[in-house]
């Protein structure tokens, strides 16, 4: 017997799942040399789109919302905020 | 964020119960899910009861699985308070997470019974009359092996109270107080700092009760004397939501830190 | 055979279908279920985790949790117990966990009433379970064991309701044939669901959908119930080696209807007062059968059609309300049926009809039917209350 007509309300784990928020931004944070690989603002970030690949921290711009708490906890100042336009 | 640090402190081996909130709108939608955790969506009141239906069941299938709750302050000190009473009462065997963003966020910013007085919200414009309820004393009225308070300021603090409260049995509950730019008026990029802010005044207490042991975080231990305590308008006055707070106010806001303080050293001594 | 009431039929079944967790909170007068399953664990006869939890809306909370988790799962209530559930009632149809849950139904306040009525039950039709509805300890057994089958099915996959008569059907002992173990073992399968939540699987359940999806995932449960009429019938055939004396190959059942002109409906215990009323009228040569729905949930359409179809008349006896337009069965079989449709509510709160307020009761809708003139739906008091007069004031400022 087909059971094509059976559907349940189940959802598997996928990146992005919430859709693309990269275009919310206004400002984006910009990582500059003093970055120190503390993690600090992996750590922070409340959209997991920052974190340390090597020995500086790379943003992902597909998401980040452009919130600016990096910038903020960044213990060494490496992150500045810049004008999207 | 919280979220993170719940997968970095109590690894892969979770399954997770989400009540209405936030968090059941950011994992975004079906049939993906933006969470890396198998979760349990249920309506607002039925998270503890959920759990205590989920961890009984992975218990008799043999599976060591760590259940969460994840709940924000509408779910845990209102709607969802008889559920989480009597799963506490029964020392169902869980971790409660209650992030507290002291207001219901997720519908626009409403007043919650864990709104402290003078809070401007969209049901309170003229500012909260009430105090904030004491859901860690209450929980710990409940007897249970831990319960403990964290900030997003302070994620260290927080994942060492999740590593340790994941080895104990029992309810568990941790309250977690996230500001939210948006109901707190403030910008968001200052989330981690009013988190802070939180606790260097002394409105959000830092504390970890395992077993009837009180142990205070270093970051809080100024907290103890009056004397070495930050003002408290200088958590306040960065937020909007205080902006119609009067004198009178203010003074209730000082003396509902007061007598928490004389409280929490009052199970010291 | 053994002597037991229905309750003590539920609490065997649930024993015998070795449910892994049990979430239970007491109400009259389904009360005496949970405790015989609180009795039952104290003895060490069952490994069921019994969780006595504070509310029924965490009874089904615990259950559904238990349930998504991968075990057999079971609860019960009645009355406002069930109203306090209903929002995790429909939480578990959304979620198409196999789940079973026995009411003993009881009137709805205020005031406060603790006799029968099955409104708590038939207001639960839309919520998306299979439900049947017993009319006997026996039944109720047999329903409870086979409602894990049926919605534990790949087809079904649906949260199954089983209703009985309060006090009536729950506290009243009578001859109930119990199943051996080995027998209900081998009916049973170990527990399918469509999804569980494990670390293991990453699946989750619940969160948004888009309109559409949430659409289609409303219209997958519609189909499932409709599904599941061969569902029951094909597991109904199959229960007769579980318990050799039933019969359950069709939904609903019939009696004395083949010659019959007129048609009495019922649902539930009081079908029994029903049929003997059925035989004396039969015998004083009205040409009459019955026609008892087992089944509201899935809802037997071609079953009623090819039963009732061709009857100059029928009669449906409600034990239930929907305030304001009749009872639920006869709005049901009116939506069934081109033919006359008589709606009778009786019975509300606990008040008891026998076998002769029956005959009248079907002897004066028999003559509207056959005048041609079907009156409003009628609220059946029996003989012996004379009138009623409450002594309250009718109006207030």
């Amino acid at each position: 017997m087909s059971l094509e007509y059976q559907f349940f309300p189940v959802s598997h784990p996928s990146e992005g799942a919430g859709g693309k928020t990269g275009n919310w931004r206004v400002v984006r944070p910009v990582v500059g040399d003093r970055c120190i690989g503390c993690n600090a603002c992996y750590l922070w970030c409340p959209e997991g789109t920052i974190g340390v690949k090597g020995r500086r921290a790379e943003v992902n711009y597909e998401y980040c919302k452009g919130c600016g708490v990096c910038a903020n906890v960044c213990p060494v100042k490496a992150i500045s905020m810049v004008s999207e336009s | 964020m919280a979220m993170r640090m719940v997968g970095m402190a109590l690894g892969k081996n979770v399954a997770m119960v989400v009540v209405a909130g936030c968090s059941s709108v950011i994992q975004g939608i079906g049939p993906k899910n933006a969470y890396g955790y198998p979760v349990l969506n249920i309506a607002f009141a039925a998270g503890p009861a959920a759990a205590s239906g989920m961890w009984r069941a992975f218990k008799q299938r043999n599976k060591d699985v760590t259940v969460v709750v994840w709940a924000g302050d509408g779910g845990t000190a209102d709607i969802g308070f008889a559920s989480l009473s009597g799963a506490a009462e029964r020392n169902e065997d869980f971790i409660y997470l209650c992030v507290d963003n002291e207001a219901y966020m997720n519908s626009g910013g409403q007043r919650s019974g864990s709104t402290p007085h003078g809070a401007v919200t969209t049901t309170t414009p003229e500012g909260k009359k009430e105090n904030k309820k004491e859901l860690l004393f209450i929980m710990l009225d409940h007897n249970i092996p831990y319960a403990a308070t964290a900030s997003v300021g302070y994620p260290h603090d927080l994942m060492d109270k999740l590593r340790r409260a994941k080895e104990v049995k029992g309810f568990r509950y941790i309250q977690i107080l996230t500001p939210d730019p948006y109901g707190w008026l403030f910008d968001p990029s200052k989330t981690a700092e009013v988190g802070k802010l939180a606790v260097q005044t002394c409105y959000w207490p830092l504390i970890e009760v395992v077993n009837g042991k009180v142990r205070i975080s270093n970051e809080s231990l100024h907290c103890l004397k009056k004397e070495t305590r930050r003002p408290l308008k200088d958590f306040l006055s960065v937020q909007g939501r205080y902006k119609k707070l009067s004198e009178k106010d203010y003074e209730e806001l000082e003396k509902f830190v007061d007598d928490l303080w004389e409280r929490i050293l009052s199970m010291i001594s | 055979m053994k002597i037991i009431s229905g309750n003590e039929a539920v609490a065997l079944a649930v024993k015998l279908a070795r449910v892994g967790v049990v979430g239970i909170y007491p109400i009259t007068p389904q009360t005496t279920i949970i405790e015989e399953l609180a009795e039952m664990k104290a003895k060490g006869e069952i490994s069921t985790d019994v969780v006595r939890v504070e509310s029924e809306h965490s009874a089904m909370g615990v259950t559904l949790g238990a349930a998504v988790s991968g075990v057999r799962a079971f609860t019960a209530t009645s009355s406002q117990g069930l109203l306090y559930m209903h929002e995790m009632v429909w939480w578990a149809a959304g979620s198409r966990a196999p789940i079973v849950m026995v009411v003993a139904t009881r009137a709805v306040g205020a005031p406060w009433n603790i006799w029968n009525e099955n409104t708590d039950f038939m207001s639960e039709r839309d919520s998306g379970w299979i439900m049947a509805f017993a009319s006997s300890p026996q039944e109720a057994l047999d329903l409870t064991l086979q409602a894990f089958r049926i919605s534990e099915d790949p087809r079904v996959f649906v949260p199954m309701m089983v209703g009985m008569d309060g006090f009536i059907l729950s506290h009243t002992k009578t001859n109930v044939y119990i199943p051996s173990q080995e027998d209900v073992d081998t009916f049973l399968p170990p527990r399918r669901q469509p999804y569980v939540i494990d670390p293991e699987t990453q699946e989750s359940m619940g969160n948004i959908f888009q309109p559409v999806h949430y659409m289609k995932l409303r219209q997958s449960i519609n189909e499932a119930i409709v599904g599941a009429k061969d569902v029951i019938s094909e597991v109904g055939r199959e229960y007769e080696k579980v318990n050799p004396l039933a019969d359950y190959k069709t939904l609903n059942v019939e009696y004395k209807l083949d010659d019959a002109e007129y048609a009495v409906v019922t649902m539930g215990a009081w079908s029994l007062d029903a049929m003997e009323a059925v035989d004396r009228l039969r015998e004083r040569g009205v040409p009459v059968g019955l026609y008892r729905v087992r089944y509201i949930r899935p809802w037997a359409e071609e079953e009623i059609e090819r039963a009732l179809g061709d009857k100059k008349g029928v009669i449906v006896f409600d034990r239930a309300t929907s305030l304001g337009r009749g009872g639920p069965l006869y709005l049901e079989m009116r939506a069934s049926l081109n033919n006359p449709v008589k709606g009778v509510i009786a019975g509300l709160g606990g008040v008891s009809m026998n076998k002769k307020d029956f005959m009248d009761a079907i002897s004066r809708s028999l003559e509207e039917i056959r005048r041609g003139d079907i009156k409003d739906v009628t609220w059946y008091y029996p003989g012996e209350v004379k009138e009623v007069e409450l002594g309250t004031p009718r109006s207030a400022i």
